[in-house]
């Protein structure tokens, strides 16, 4: 019994002490946060390294961009090599979709680089053809930073046009078409959404929106208010 | 029936060994991991979870090849078990086959395990447990079949340790077969090019069983792939036995 707690006290001497030592090693660190990231193999070696694993190394790495990302929100430290971390990890897996619609939003919000987004995601269609999500958000930066309506228009028609996208980047389209002088494309995107979404709502206001623009295009009537003026389009009904 | 009761033997020695069980508690722990992880993935969830499932059975079994399989004929050898066995009606042959068999249960049973704890995490986070998952799966055991029979070769003529390095160093260039001939090119030499041709043709092509990234992202996979493969498994693994039964007839033992 006395041997047991000697030991266990010794346990707890030793736990106190290393946790008093680790604070001084951190202290003295040479390296920073992110000197992992900046001598990082490149994706070439990792994927040799991977043994057939490489869609695997890829998550593991992408923990990491997260995890830097979130760094770089708290402050401790820049967000240089992002770019470079993203690029290892599509490079590992160029099918990793949600990899170039995170990054291409990080890229175009935080890191004001909205032509490298564009570009990253631009890549990722090539790799994944069958992804509507990729050129919807291109159109997104296109329209929330760009502000270029006309270009935000041809990639949510690009999205739109994916088989099994969803009814969003149709009503994307048929608004930003509208605002960007598309009336006719536009009518014809919200007369489809009228026939064919599954949601109540969303087919009421595709049948109001149908009636203004055939005034506005067949009947000279006038031209409606939400294709000249931003608004927020409901992406969750 | 003589090579069954060697691999019952095998089998019960290989899942009483304390390695096997830290291994496999180890691969079942890094499957349960996902769950936890899985609200970090940022939208990858489904990717991701799928991902370490089937790396995670692939990876901890070449572990348990590595660890407990290296050893098995060494312990007969060097506990002299093996002079009681072989003074028997048994052929070297049929004693290398109840090894490699006894082995082959013991990494089903551990698939077999992993692949239902794989199947809980799946439901814990809401990811469809696909079919394809389980040719996957499959794939990935007949992999590691041809990776046991290529140990059992090694064993019949070396120590363990220097069995794993070998098993280990085939599995390496197994798996980058592909780019040998491309490594070869770059340098520009005649020599290591042939040389390169013929490891190609030799050494076992390891990437034909990898379908993960495949099955992970929906793409399909035909099931004439998966046929021709387990066949080629199959033929390799069987050549590899062969070879271990001649070379281990020819050893004497003290």
């Amino acid at each position: 019994m006395r041997s047991t707690l000697a030991s266990l006290g010794a346990v707890l001497l030793l736990g106190i002490a290393a946790g008093a030592l680790l604070e001084q090693a951190r202290a003295h660190e040479n390296l920073r946060v992110e000197d992992d990231i900046k001598y990082m193999p490149s994706a070439e070696f990792l994927r040799a390294a991977s043994l057939g694993h490489e869609s695997f190394v890829a998550d593991l790495l992408w923990f990491r961009v997260i995890q830097y990302y979130g760094e770089w929100r708290g402050g401790d430290h820049g967000i240089d090599f992002f770019e470079n971390l993203v690029d290892t990890v599509v490079e590992l897996d160029p099918k990793f979709e949600d990899a170039y619609r995170f990054a291409a939003q990080v890229m175009a919000e935080d890191m004001g680089a909205p032509e490298k987004a564009i570009a990253l995601l631009e890549r990722g269609m090539q790799e994944n053809p069958k992804s509507w999500w990729l050129p919807f958000e291109a159109g997104f930066i296109e329209y929330t930073v760009h502000m270029d309506d006309a270009k935000a228009f041809v990639w949510f028609q690009k999205a739109a046009a994916v088989p099994g996208a969803s009814d969003f980047a149709r009503r994307f389209a048929a608004f930003v078409g509208g605002r960007a002088g598309h009336l006719e494309v536009s009518y014809e995107l919200w007369k489809y959404i009228a026939r064919t979404t599954d949601n109540d709502d969303l087919r009421q206001r595709a049948i109001e929106y149908v009636g203004e623009l055939e005034e506005a295009l067949y009947r000279g009537g006038p031209v409606p208010d939400w294709t000249t003026r931003r608004r927020v389009i409901q992406m969750d009904s | 029936m003589r090579v069954i009761a060697i691999a019952q033997n095998s089998f019960r020695e290989a899942v009483r060994d304390k390695v096997f069980v830290i291994v496999a508690a180890f691969g079942l722990l890094m499957i349960a991991s996902s769950v936890i992880m899985s609200p970090l993935t940022v939208g990858a969830r489904e990717k991701i979870v799928a991902d370490m499932g089937l790396s995670t059975v692939s990876m901890f079994s070449m572990l348990v090849i590595l660890f407990v399989g290296s050893g098995m004929v060494y312990k007969e050898i060097d506990k002299r078990t093996i002079t009681v066995i072989l003074s028997k009606p048994v052929s070297r042959l049929e004693y290398m086959l109840g090894k490699f068999f006894g082995l082959a249960a013991t990494l089903a049973t551990m698939f077999v395990a992993m692949t239902g704890l794989f199947w809980c995490a799946c439901a814990l986070t809401q990811v469809d447990f696909e079919a394809a998952f389980l040719g996957s799966i499959f794939l990935s055991y007949m992999e590691m079949l041809v990776v046991t029979a290529l140990m059992i070769l090694f064993s019949s003529f070396t120590t363990p340790v220097l069995t794993s390095l070998f098993t280990l160093a085939v599995y390496v260039v197994g798996h980058l077969v592909r780019d040998l001939e491309s490594f070869a090119l770059v340098t520009g030499s005649e020599a290591l090019f042939s040389a390169m041709r013929v490891f190609k043709t030799v050494l076992p092509n390891l990437d034909l069983f990898n379908i993960r990234n495949a099955v992970v992202h929906g793409f399909p996979v035909a099931a004439s792939q998966i046929l021709w493969a387990s066949a080629y498994a199959v033929v390799y693994a069987g050549i590899l036995l062969v070879l271990s039964g001649l070379i281990f007839r020819r050893r004497e033992f003290r």
